[in-house]
């Protein structure tokens, strides 16, 4: 099984993550990612920081960025969902 | 789970000198109704001393090493909700004298240990008032250590539970390495192994332990105490007291 690695973006600085998680596809990091930031969100929300300037960048075992997974999107407020308000 | 097996159980029977907690609080007359029915095995990680649903024949007195409660549930993994090293037993549902266990245990850390058919320890309860007292002070700790549990699971975020953890596991190990994977971390305190991979690495950051392949050194214990933020609580400390 591939391994994947959710270095985590605080809005300052990288924490890179050097475990990883083995997970059949790129599809299942995603879900982890998502699984982990809502929990992780969570916590943030308890210690009053700001989860918005939080996000996943997500690489496979050889360094690749696959994708960045920013936390605004677990809590369904990511700007390109919310929907805009007209006067 | 994630915790790997590394063999099977073997056992050999072997004589006194108990570094189990509770057996070595016995008096002698007590400690002697029990001693024709030790035998002694060797546990290795990963191995299962009782399994949710089935009947549990034998209380397990460990000398070294560590196991987990396991609450579990058919459909998957569970979470841990008790940590036993040789302060105490595994086997509260035989001591109770219930038929099976609600939950399972699992070595987490090698160790050995003294089991004792149940049937043993009921008619040595039942004939000694103070061996029975012995049994149920450990089995009143455990229960603190639960109660515990679900104080700081719906109470502390989980750089506090992961200190907390860590320190359970340190009071119950010889020395600062702790063997423990971020995945059988993650598995037992219930969440996914990349909040644990960042909670473990600010606790590093802080210089409070390192982290290598496979194991966590505490480097600060003090200050992992603090970092638990209060979720290591006095009836965690009071539990191993007979140890420190």
């Amino acid at each position: 099984m591939p391994r994947f690695y959710l270095h985590l973006w605080n809005g300052e600085e990288f924490m890179l993550d050097e475990e990883g998680d083995d997970l059949e596809s790129a599809e299942a990091a995603y879900l982890e990612a998502f699984e982990a930031a809502k929990e992780m969100a969570i916590d943030l929300i308890r210690s009053r920081l700001d989860v918005t300037a939080y996000r996943f960048d997500v690489t496979d075992q050889v360094g690749c960025a696959l994708f960045e997974l920013p936390f605004s999107e677990v809590l369904g407020t990511s700007p390109e969902r919310r929907p805009l308000s007209h006067g | 789970m994630s915790i790997q097996t590394d063999v099977t159980a073997s056992s050999t029977m072997r004589s006194v000198n108990y570094t189990n907690n509770v057996l070595s609080a016995l008096a002698p007359a007590d400690a002697s109704l029990l001693a024709p029915h030790l035998e002694v095995l060797d546990l290795p990680r990963g191995h299962y001393l009782e399994r949710r649903g089935r009947e549990t024949d034998f209380l397990y007195f460990l000398d070294r090493g560590v196991a987990c409660a396991i609450a579990d549930e058919p459909t998957g993994a569970g979470v841990e909700i008790a940590m036993i090293g040789p302060e105490g037993f595994v086997g509260m549902a035989a001591a109770m004298g219930a038929p099976r266990c609600a939950y399972s245990v699992q070595m987490l850390a090698r160790g050995a240990a003294s089991r004792v058919p149940r049937s043993v320890v009921h008619a040595a309860m039942n004939q000694r008032p103070s061996l029975r007292a012995v049994i149920l002070d450990y089995v009143y700790r455990f229960m603190l250590q639960v109660v515990r549990e679900a104080h700081v699971r719906a109470r502390f975020k989980l750089e506090a539970r992961l200190a907390r953890w860590l320190l359970l596991f340190h009071d119950r190990v010889e020395g600062d390495e702790l063997r423990v994977t971020h995945d059988t971390l993650a598995s037992l305190l219930g969440v996914r192994r990349a909040g644990v991979s960042v909670a473990a690495k600010k606790l590093e950051r802080d210089a409070i332990l390192t982290l290598n392949r496979g194991a966590i050194v505490i480097q600060d214990r003090k200050s992992l105490e603090a970092a638990s933020g209060g979720a290591y609580g006095g009836s965690d400390r009071a539990a191993i007291h007979a140890k420190m």
